[in-house]
């Protein structure tokens, strides 16, 4: 039996605690009605439980938000991440690179421009909705470059920010606000675009720029910086120096700041620009896209504050281990679905003091030249160790295709095939969402066939034919020469598996004409020694004999390793070439009765063009454009001359089989599965057969 | 209507024993006053009879519609519910009243229900009525 005399405190809900006080009062026998609803001793201990509960959901709450992990308000949540010195990153605004021309009227005489931080560029998303850009800093000036009658001025790469511009000025005064810090207010806020300038008094001329402090081991007290922290309302508060940690602002200085608010992600992907400030009277401008705008995202939520913070401060703001860079990028540039690093010793052949970046964007395949420019020179090179240089190589997709059939049993469903097909189709986009897209990532042929069965339960049996392609740009009238790597071993394809091409390209025949063609591959005739069995491990080797490779190939290279007397393994290093026939003798090595036998196989090939004649007769147009190297995955291409990628496309793809049904991807390569393109996948169902 | 001692639950037979809401002195001891026995069930009751929705913290269905009631049209179906309201409260919450019967009349002239409450005290043969009237003030 409970024992009564005793008050339990280690209940914090409502009703366990009045039932504590209800089980204490049993023993005393003054007051005996606490157990009746009506009773006023009874609504007294409603009164004593509620405010017991109260102040221990309150003391929970306090203690829950003390510690970064349990704190549910973001005000709590920024306060902990501050004392790990990490700032929430504030909104990003989309941003693009345009090039802009201005033509001047004739009747002006302007030599030399510039736009002014703010210009205003106009852009319109698909759903109409509008969005201005703005430059954020004064662009250099450039010279008038005379075409004909006209003067033009060309601006290129010229960096714009979507947002809406805001100016606001604070007076200094030390008696009612000693510690110098100033609301900025706003919300969304990228604080990138964020320019502080102080002014000494209202009547100096001097204004002078103060800049973020990063790091307060190089600020000293002459330092115009300024310090930025969130507020407590998804705001941020900047303020100054106390004169040991940077400079403190005399009495009545006037601080102007100007930023960019920002519509964050909405503004991503926008592709045409109009310039909306008129530069010179009676001038026309002409802007043309370098990028689309991208890397817009919201503030940093509070999971990703939670998570960021202790990583910072482990990193201690300073990037040497790998996961420095994946974070410092994260925490930076949060636009990449993906990112890998990797060390230039892992490369072949090592490279020593490069560090590889790669990374996929959110809402697509390809890093633009300024957000590589910017990940490398803005983000990493300013914390990154002196003797390593950090190089940005660009994220290599293998496409995934797949031909798949499934067989279904019609009575056990009430889909139509289409139904079904759909259905298929959903759950491979699922499959590679959750185990592709990413750097080193694998795919498990079980597993797929497994997600196609795991469908419906009328499925009854699948299959999946799946080819790698490869896409590049060809560059259009010249010989050139590409890389492909598909960074797994490909299939030797003889018959209809054979790697192709698609679309067409056209380039010119013997005779001159522009001909519809197509790559493919021939493999070397099986003509190298891939390995080579022991039919007899022979006896008494004292040491290894010599292997003597005879036939009609050349180059092939092995030795045998001997164990307890025997040979116990071969070592092909060289497997040669051109071999139809071989045979081996042991020379040497003291012992008798080794029968080794050659496997002649192919790891290389070439890939040729061709196209169909005027009567449908296949005709080789260049016997060897490129090779393929089928061990290592690798397609060299370099004697193609191509005038035209097919139907007004740019792209060029390579179709391949893996070797073999399970491959993984390492350091840029990633697989991917291009939901969007109605070609990657095709469907085949079938009924069983009853 | 005898009070059906078999009704009487074998926890109900020690004395009853609350304190005064009125929050009196003792005016010896200095000790706030006592009800007992019959006094106290009375006292329960009436509370109980007054008790709105969300007034007993985390629970409230430990109430009456009363007070809201009384905001309707005054007519016998109201007084009706009044009794209905009032019977259901006491025999869910109050185990000690066993209710011989309850009267709700609508008094027109003076804008007011007038009640009475009979009913037993389960460890008591003795019936006790009480009356009241319900009035709204505003």
């Amino acid at each position: 039996m409970a024992n009564t005399s005793q008050i339990q405190l280690s209940s914090l809900d409502f009703d366990s605690i009045k039932q504590n006080l209800i089980t204490y009062l049993q023993s005393q026998s003054q007051f005996q009605d606490y157990n009746f609803q009506g009773s006023a001793l009874n609504i007294l201990l409603d009164v004593l439980s509620y405010n017991t509960f109260y102040n221990a959901f309150y003391m929970n709450m306090i203690a829950n938000e003390m510690f970064l992990d349990t704190a549910i308000m973001r005000s709590s949540v920024v306060s902990q991440a501050k004392a790990l010195g990490y700032t929430s990153r504030s909104a990003a605004s989309a941003r693009a690179t345009l090039n802009v021309t201005i033509t001047r009227a004739v009747s002006d005489s302007t030599t030399s421009l510039y736009l002014p931080r703010f210009t205003q560029f106009a852009a319109q998303s698909l759903n109409g909705k509008s969005f201005s850009f703005y430059t954020t800093d004064d662009s250099p000036y450039v010279s008038n470059v005379s075409v004909g009658t006209a003067n033009t001025f060309t601006f290129n790469y010229l960096n714009v920010n979507e947002g809406t511009p805001v100016t606001k000025q604070f007076g200094v005064n030390n008696t009612t606000n000693p510690s110098q810090t100033f609301d900025l207010v706003d919300s969304n806020i990228d604080l990138s675009t964020l320019k502080v300038t102080v002014q000494n008094s209202l009547t100096s001329p001097v204004l002078t720029i103060y800049n973020l402090a990063q790091d307060a081991t190089q600020v000293s007290a002459n330092s115009n910086v300024y310090y930025v922290e969130e507020g407590s309302n998804l705001n941020y508060l900047i303020y100054f120096g106390d004169g040991v940690l940077g400079r403190k602002l005399p009495d009545q200085s006037i601080i102007t700041v100007s930023y960019l608010v920002t519509n964050s992600d909405l503004a991503n992907g926008l592709g045409t620009f109009f310039l909306q400030t008129s530069i010179l009277n009676g001038s026309t401008s002409n802007v043309s896209t370098s990028s689309a705008s991208a890397g817009g995202a919201q503030q940093e939520s509070i999971n990703s504050i939670k998570f960021s913070a202790p990583k910072s401060f482990i990193a201690q703001n300073r990037i040497v281990t790998k996961n420095d860079y994946i974070t410092q990028i994260n925490k930076n540039y949060p636009y990449f679905d993906a990112v890998a690093v990797w060390g230039g010793e892992n490369q072949s052949p090592p490279i020593f003091g490069k560090v590889y970046i790669s990374a996929k964007p959110k809402n697509g395949y390809t890093v633009t030249l300024d957000q590589q420019n910017y990940l490398i020179n803005d983000i990493l090179k300013p914390l990154s160790v002196l003797t390593v240089t950090a190089s940005y190589v660009p994220a290599d997709y293998d496409f995934l295709n797949f031909n798949v059939g499934f067989k279904y049993d019609p009575t056990q469903t009430n889909l139509s095939q289409n139904q079904l097909s759909t259905l298929v189709a959903n759950s491979i986009a699922t499959f590679c969402n959750t185990n592709l897209n990413t750097f080193n990532s694998s795919f498990a042929y079980s597993k797929f066939l497994g997600a196609i069965d795991g469908t419906d339960p009328s499925i009854q049996s699948s299959s999946a034919t799946i080819y790698l392609q490869k896409q590049f740009y060809p560059l259009l009238g010249q010989t050139s020469s590409y890389n492909l790597k598909f960074g797994t071993p490909l299939h030797q394809g003889i018959t209809n598996d054979r790697l192709y091409s698609s679309p067409y390209f056209e380039s010119p025949d013997s005779a001159g004409n522009s001909q519809q063609c197509y790559l493919e591959e021939t493999p070397f005739g099986f003509g190298a020694i891939g390995s080579i069995t022991i039919e007899s491990p022979g006896y008494n080797y004292t040491s290894a004999p010599t292997i003597q490779i005879q036939g009609d190939g050349l180059g092939a290279n092995a030795y045998p390793i001997i164990v307890n007397g025997q040979i116990n393994s071969v070592v092909v290093d060289v497997s040669g070439n051109n071999y139809t026939t071989a045979a081996i003798t042991l020379i040497g090595g003291g012992g008798t009765g080794g029968v080794l036998v050659p496997v002649i196989s192919g790891s290389k090939g070439t890939i040729r063009s061709y196209y169909f004649d005027t009567n449908n007769i296949k005709q080789i147009l260049n016997p060897n454009v490129g090779t393929i190297d089928y061990l290592n995955g690798i397609i060299n291409i370099n004697n193609l001359y191509i005038t035209n990628v097919g139907g007004l496309q740019e792209v060029l793809s390579i179709f391949a089989q893996p070797y073999n049904s399970n491959f993984a991807s390492n350091n840029e390569i990633i697989l991917t599965y291009n939901q969007n393109d109605s070609t990657a996948l095709s469907i085949t169902p079938s009924m069983i057969s009853t | 209507m005898a009070l059906d001692t078999t009704k009487v639950p074998s926890n109900i037979t020690r004395i009853f024993t609350d304190f005064d809401v009125s929050f009196t002195p003792h005016p010896v001891t200095g000790d706030i006053n006592m009800v007992t026995g019959t006094n106290s069930v009375v006292q329960s009751l009436m509370n109980l009879v007054q008790l709105n929705s969300y007034e007993k913290p985390f629970h409230p269905e430990i109430s009456s519609g009363i007070r809201s009631l009384l905001f309707e049209q005054m007519d016998s179906i109201v007084a009706a519910s009044l009794k209905k309201e009032i019977v259901i409260l006491i025999e869910n919450f109050e185990p000690r009243v066993q209710i011989i019967d309850v009267d709700v009349s609508p008094d027109y002239v003076n804008n007011q229900f007038n009640v009475t409450i009979e009913f037993y005290v389960l460890n008591n043969t003795l019936p006790i009525t009480i009356s009241a009237y319900l009035q709204r003030v505003r």
